[in-house]
């Protein structure tokens, strides 16, 4: 399985985007995923997405095409339906290396 | 991050709950007609005892009306409003269980909107040193039972017993991990 980077977005890259980053760093050891995980501010989402396979955007409302696949981070915050988002996370970090995404259900 | 279990627990009892959290800034039973009310009262709250600028209010006021921090949970929906470090003089969390919900605008979107009971106003001045317990502060929101327990509380020792309950609990399980 090939490395992944997963990029963490919030408005601030404050304490949402570091929250979220930290459950997901634990969630990714739990289930042995090869990947690290960034933190990135919205203003400079652009020039952070290079390099990153897959945008974990909690806020704000964004409707911009990153060219990697994106999914919201709310779930790791509230567990509301985190089982699903966690699924969609995995099916990523999992996909094969020339596989762009990513059939959502 | 600190990879050694060691470091992140003395960083959790020197500058972790019993720092972040008082029972001054637990404030139940509040009557406020709408979220602009609740962070009024909560930023006052955290102006008066010394962790915030006066400036931290009106900072906070115009993000919570550009990006939203209400959260829809299994159970109890909350917000949690947050600015800028540079109102912020020292990290707490400023807690206000309401009495009525209130609606608050859904973090990530543009004009959904969700009825609000409890409100974690955060003031924080590193995330990187926070994070521990913040993530651990969201975490408890995912024990079932545990945001309605906490609605229940009847004055602020409850609630802060709770809290630091359901923190301790989570804190456990992580080292069980």
């Amino acid at each position: 399985m090939a490395h992944k980077v997963i990029l963490v977005s919030c408005v601030s890259g404050m304490a949402t985007a570091e929250t979220t980053a930290a459950k997901i760093r634990k969630i990714a050891a739990e289930r042995k995923w090869d990947v690290s995980v960034k933190v990135a501010e919205f203003r400079k989402l652009k020039e952070a997405v290079p390099g990153c396979d897959v945008l974990v955007q909690i806020a704000p409302s964004d409707p911009t095409d990153y060219g990697i696949p994106k999914i919201s981070g709310v779930p790791f915050l509230t567990g509301f339906e985190l089982d699903k988002t966690i699924q969609a996370l995995d099916e990523i970090i999992n996909a094969e290396p020339s596989t762009k995404p990513v059939e959502s259900e | 991050m600190a990879n050694n279990p060691n470091e992140i627990k003395s960083e959790t009892h020197s500058t972790g709950v019993s720092n972040l959290l008082h029972k001054e800034l637990i404030l139940v039973g509040v009557e406020a007609a709408n979220w602009q009310e609740v962070l009024t009262l909560l930023a006052d709250q955290l102006y008066q005892a010394g962790y915030v600028h006066e400036s931290y209010l009106q900072a906070v006021l115009n993000r919570e009306r550009q990006f939203p921090t209400g959260l829809r949970t299994a159970e109890v929906a909350v917000a949690l409003p947050h600015t800028e470090k540079e109102h912020v003089l020292k990290p707490a969390v400023a807690v206000a269980i309401l009495a009525h919900p209130v609606t608050f605008g859904e973090m990530g979107t543009e004009d959904q909107t969700v009825p609000v009971e409890i409100v974690f106003m955060l003031s924080i001045l590193e995330p990187d040193e926070q994070v521990t317990w913040l993530s651990r502060l969201v975490s408890t929101f995912q024990l079932e039972g545990f945001l309605p327990l906490l609605k229940s509380a009847v004055d602020s020792a409850t609630a802060y017993q709770h809290l630091l309950d359901a923190l301790e609990f989570i804190r456990l399980a992580e080292e069980e991990d």
